[in-house]
């Protein structure tokens, strides 16, 4: 399978973070029995400086192992994280470096977990900005945190520096989050789920914050989402996951619009519309996701496709490019030819 | 259904109300909980009915006090919460009158007596519970009895008020697994073993094992997958289609909401603000609030449009703000200081707005799109 030879980029143009077939298998059970929980399997994708790559998938299909495998929390059974061309798997192998730590920087779900409540805003962030000696002395450490804050929306900032986290609110807190992922300078953030436990008013005003901060400061995003519709409107690609492959990935809008993959197809026909009433649009597939331990060959979403071939059941699909920067892993679709 | 049901839970009252009259009505409710800091007005004067078969939906943020309004419902509100004010009647009686203990008498009486029924107060708590209003929990996922098999959890609720046998409840167990969908075999399986699709089935068998007039769903698809939640939502509305009881449905997710629901209700900090069917919500939105949380949802079609959420959080509700609760955070606010927050009106047939900008209405964009 060729890796992210897009036409469109030419030699030179290294994309900042490159996956390249990175698999995680868990073991799980005793040891006369070892089975593996297959969570990632084979995936690949890039992300660009400024760009926002949306990962949707349901719960259990990889997407939040993905995030940390990318992080390095948990090390890959086998494949490529390259960053800048760099594979530092291989570069730094046991552990992640401080300068590896610096580049890619990650938001958590929970903004009530994700902030000790012992600390004030402002030591959180100052945390940081010392260890990762982005300011030299007390003065020019605060001013950076004041500077942080205020870039965050979190308004006065002097004021919510002294603060403790039990007094903000859950939006102000991802905003916190985000400002001491941004401390460091970063170069891709991964954001798993940033706007899932907040509040629904409040939920665009953080996804626009992301928004400016990849247009003002030119980072990459990896933002991991259930939502769709949230994907679509943040990022400008969007990869479709399922039992721990890609299925699908595209720009955003024609994903969206003109989706080929049946389970892309299931996921866009099960998101609430008011335009359309509940029953219009049937949902075809029924039955759930499969487990993913030592799963069966074939593609993963055979049992539940209303359109399943014998084929199906035999041999995972491979990549299929139907337009430019839009592929597919489907069976329905001639794969493209394998090169190298 | 089958299964009859006790002659205490089945409506004994000879004057059966007319389709006209509501199943449920709330009205002018206050709810307040007692912390160290002050009272927290969590619910403050709302009113609102639910006609028989009516899909209700009860929408807003955390903390709008949705959830409190159904626990008021179903009497299982808990200190420091307490109820200050209003009624809420349920077939015409009050349930906040309803005793707990001291009817226990009676229902044994009742059982016994049968015709002569009517005399006697119609529902107790216990009687009223479960049996005429059921509850499909907020993590209905995580509200089953971990150490228990799924079969003992619903068999429990027939033994209980229907006073079945242990062969004739599980008889009815198979039957209500089967309205959603799952084989009889898994009765016998504990909680962990079932997916979380499967879970959220299971409990809202056991919320219709007692043939309930009306059914409360607190936020019942928020833990799942959109494919599972629509899949379910597809059930519900055909069970509902099948046994014609009422859906008190509450969720944040207005767009779920405007897709399942037959009239809404938007809360904002206690109070209700909006009140019409779903479509006149979704078309006609004229609350600034309604429309902010409307524009608040990326649609999945369509161009790609800035939205802007609304600007703010919302308040503190020890001291709510003065007049409109949704003051500061309104971009029509006119200034002007008020002390009592507005009126429900009733600005087009069956459409409630409560709104201070009133003349601002009809000049309110439909997109609502702030500039800033």
């Amino acid at each position: 399978m060729s890796v992210a030879t897009s036409p469109t980029q030419s030699a030179s143009d290294t994309p900042m973070l490159e996956v390249r077939h990175l698999v995680k298998h868990f073991p799980i059970g005793g040891l006369f029995q070892p089975k593996h929980v297959h969570a990632i399997n084979d995936i690949s994708f890039i992300v660009r400086r400024g760009q926002v790559v949306s990962l949707v998938g349901e719960s259990g299909s990889g997407k939040s192992t993905t995030a940390r495998l990318i992080i390095r929390l948990i090390q890959p059974t086998s494949g490529e994280i390259l960053l800048d061309g760099v594979d530092i798997l291989k570069s730094e192998p046991k552990k992640a470096s401080l300068e590896f730590r610096r580049r890619v920087q990650m938001i958590f779900q929970d903004p009530f977990g994700s902030l000790s409540p012992n600390h004030s805003i402002g030591y959180q962030l100052s945390r940081p900005i010392i260890i990762h000696k982005r300011a030299e002395g007390k003065k020019a450490v605060q001013e950076k945190v004041y500077e942080l804050l205020a870039t965050a929306g979190l308004n006065p900032p002097h004021e919510m520096a002294e603060k403790y986290p039990f007094e903000l609110s859950g939006g102000q807190r991802q905003r916190v989050s985000m400002a001491r992922a941004l401390a460091v300078e970063p170069e891709l953030i991964l954001a798993d789920e940033p706007i899932s436990m907040l509040d629904v008013s409040i939920r665009m005003g953080v996804l626009n914050l992301m928004q400016r901060l990849k247009d003002e400061h030119n980072i990459g995003f990896l933002y991991i989402t259930h939502d769709l519709a949230s994907a679509r409107y943040i990022g400008d690609r969007t990869m479709v996951m399922y039992t721990g492959h890609i299925v699908e990935s595209g720009e955003s809008r024609t994903l969206m619009e003109n989706p080929q993959h049946p389970y892309t197809q299931l996921l866009l026909s099960a998101v609430p519309n008011p335009h359309a009433g509940l029953t219009t649009k049937h949902v075809q597939a029924r039955g759930e996701v499969p487990s993913l331990i030592n799963p069966p060959p074939g593609c993963p979403f055979a049992p539940r496709c209303p359109k399943v071939m014998d084929v199906c059941r035999q041999s995972m699909p491979t990549r299929s490019t139907i337009a430019e920067g839009h592929w597919l892993c489907c069976h329905l679709f001639p794969a493209d030819p394998v090169d190298g | 259904m089958s299964a009859p049901l006790p002659s205490s839970a089945v409506n004994t009252n000879p004057q059966t109300s007319p389709a006209s009259e509501p199943l449920l009505d709330v009205r002018n409710l206050y709810v307040e909980y007692l912390t160290p800091r002050g009272p927290v007005q969590a619910v403050t004067g709302v009113s609102f009915s639910i006609h028989p078969g009516e899909v209700f939906g009860l929408a807003g943020e955390s903390g709008c006090g949705k959830s409190t309004i159904a626990h008021t419902i179903l009497r299982i509100l808990r200190p420091p919460a307490i109820v200050t004010g209003g009624n809420i009647f349920y077939k015409g009686i009050d349930v906040l009158e309803m005793g707990e203990e001291e009817l226990k008498d009676y229902r044994g009486e009742l059982a016994e007596s049968g015709s002569q029924a009517s005399a006697l107060p119609r529902y107790t708590l216990e009687s009223f519970r479960w049996a005429e209003v059921a509850m499909v929990f907020q993590s209905a996922m995580n509200s089953l009895n971990p150490v228990t098999r799924i079969s003992s959890q619903i068999t429990d609720v027939l033994m209980k008020h229907q006073k079945l046998s242990k062969q004739q409840a599980l008889e009815r167990a198979a039957e209500l697994m089967a309205f959603v969908n799952i084989e009889k075999q898994r009765l016998d399986a504990y909680p962990h073993e079932l997916s979380g699709g499967m879970r959220q089935r299971a409990v809202i068998a056991i919320a219709l094992a007692l043939n309930p007039s009306l059914l409360i769903m607190d936020e019942p698809t928020t833990a799942l997958d959109v494919v599972v939640q629509k899949d379910i939502l597809q059930q519900i509305q055909q069970l509902q289609e099948r046994l014609g009881f009422s859906i008190l449905f509450i969720t944040h997710d207005l767009s779920l909401m405007v897709e399942t629901s037959d009239r809404i209700a938007i809360m904002y900090a206690g109070e209700i603000v909006e009140m019409a069917s779903a479509s006149e919500i979704f078309n006609h939105a004229l609350h600034p609030y309604t429309q902010g949380l409307l524009s608040s949802f990326p649609s999945i079609t369509g161009p790609r449009v800035q939205l802007t959420g609304i600007p703010g959080s919302p308040p503190n509700l020890i001291t709510p703000p003065k007049g409109c609760r949704f003051h500061p955070r309104c971009p029509y606010y006119d200034g002007i200081e008020r002390e009592k927050s507005p009126e429900l009106l009733e600005v087009a047939p069956g459409h409630w707005v409560a709104c201070n900008c009133t003349t601002m209405i009809d000049k309110i964009p439909q997109g609502y799109k702030r500039d800033r």
